[in-house]
């Protein structure tokens, strides 16, 4: 019997080292994946890469672009590495800014989602889509109290460009002069380039074609890395849960991160919470700073994909990664550091989960008019208006 | 000494002995929740594992709510009957 259970561990740990070793083929196609993006997206605008993405230099239809593109393919993940391949390619920081912000609500679409699992389960639904909810409060809040101020100062650009210039010394990401990531993304890279090539494509059709499997690879390798984390990683998450239990909201926050991290995605993390609230075993300002800490981990994710940059624009892309965690992390500091905004996205929460209660056209509403509707009215509003 | 005193000591006793089984109580509940927590804690997987069946949630929401925008205008529809 005893050999038995040796030969079930040492086979258990060697398909664990086999999915780890697949965890790293996935980031390293990450990698390749972003450069693709921003290769492409190089060839294809060449010096034009503003003038194409002057539809979205408003900020407002920046945030929606977003906040709809998040929801809609349910990763914020994905759309800030895509960011980041596009920064990487030309995009100019302070249009992908307003961007990240909306990447940022739009996640929240996926913990709401799976809150209305607890539909029929009445008080259980309310704490359920509260918990659900504090996480889209929050998040809109941030851009309410920060998209008018980047619009005024700039102040998270220069706070990126700050640090990037901090980390890197104002050269690009290589490490006196020797890049390690660049050898391991350019062959694969170059060796589309010249496939293409090869077919007779021109530079146009060659940078949208690598855009597009850029774009496919990033969706695809996120949710296999998403997957598989999310089984090697369980007990590693439910370790920092019970090391956090009874111990404060830093803790909260500073586990909600950690859990990120390790999943990779800020969407799972704040999905789990939802049964815990629910179930009332966690109380809502107990789930609330561990969300707040998914906001932070997530950021790891577009620092990942800006090592794949190299050349000129990667202090850029490493730029626009450090403005998302900088943002993320200022907005923990200020709403929940300052003791009169901390508790505006527990009470908007709570009043939408109580009108949630009396009908569920609320819930429905709610989620139609701020993930679809309204983004669609203001893009409309703001082209009809020349904004 | 005098009844006053007799009777603030006897009162401040008596409220030391409340805060006392106060403080314990809320020890004991402490403990309970976060025994509980442990415990929900543990059933992460069975979360996880959920989290994939968002298209079901979704379409149980659907029922829901077509359930209650049903009710909503068919009550609607009933009351002039009803008050007739």
């Amino acid at each position: 019997m005893s050999t038995t259970v040796v030969d079930q561990g040492s086979h258990s740990s060697s398909s664990n080292w086999l999915q780890w070793l697949f965890v790293l083929g996935l980031v390293y196609l990450l990698l390749v994946a972003v450069a693709m993006i921003g290769t492409g997206f190089k060839a294809a605008a060449g010096g034009q890469a503003k003038e194409l993405f002057a539809f979205a230099s408003n900020p407002v239809t920046g945030v929606i672009v977003g906040t709809v593109a998040t929801a809609l393919i349910q990763s914020s993940s994905t759309v800030t590495s895509i960011i980041v391949g596009l920064v990487a390619g030309g995009l100019p920081v302070g249009v992908a800014i307003p961007m990240i912000m909306g990447a940022n609500m739009g996640t929240t679409i996926t913990n709401t989602i799976v809150s209305l699992g607890h539909v029929r389960q009445g008080e259980e639904f309310r704490r359920a889509f509260s918990a659900a909810t504090v996480h889209d409060f929050f998040n809109l809040f941030s851009i309410l109290i920060f998209l008018p101020l980047e619009i005024m100062f700039g102040f998270l650009q220069k706070t990126g460009e700050y640090l990037a210039n901090l980390l890197v010394g104002g050269e690009s990401m290589s490490v006196k002069g020797f890049n390690f990531v660049k050898p391991l993304v350019k062959p694969p890279v170059d060796a589309l380039k010249d496939l293409f090539h090869g077919v007779g494509a021109n530079d146009l059709i060659m940078g949208i074609a690598l855009i597009v499997l850029g774009i496919a690879l990033i969706f695809v390798v996120i949710t296999y890395i998403g997957k598989l984390l999310k089984v090697l990683m369980v007990g590693r998450a439910k370790a920092i849960l019970h090391a956090a239990v009874g111990r404060g909201p830093i803790s909260g926050i500073f586990s909600g991160t950690a859990i990120t991290v390790l999943v990779q995605s800020s969407s799972t993390t704040t999905s789990l919470v939802v049964p815990l609230a629910g179930s009332g075993v966690f109380s809502l300002k107990q789930i609330y700073p561990f969300t707040l800490g998914a906001n932070i981990g997530t950021c790891i994710t577009a620092l990942l994909a800006a090592t794949a940059v190299t050349g000129a624009n990667a202090i850029f892309a490493l730029q626009i990664a450090l403005v998302h965690l900088s943002y993320n992390v200022i907005g923990v500091l200020v709403i929940y550091g300052l003791p009169f905004t901390r508790n505006v996205p527990i009470y908007a929460a709570e009043w939408l989960a109580g009108l949630a209660m009396k009908n569920k056209l609320y819930v429905a509403a709610y989620i139609g008019i701020v993930f679809f509707v309204l983004p669609i009215v203001l893009i409309s509003v703001s082209q009809v208006m020349g904004w | 000494m005098s009844e006053f005193k007799k009777h603030s000591e006897a009162l401040r006793g008596r409220i030391d002995d409340l805060e006392k089984t106060l403080a314990n109580l809320k020890a004991e509940l402490q403990a309970e929740e976060e025994r509980e927590q442990h415990a929900a804690i543990d059933r992460l997987e069975e979360y996880l594992g959920d989290l994939d069946n968002k298209y079901a949630k979704l379409q149980d929401f659907w029922q829901v709510l077509r359930e209650e925008v049903k009710q909503l205008f068919g009550d609607r529809s009933d009351k002039p009957g009803k008050d007739k």
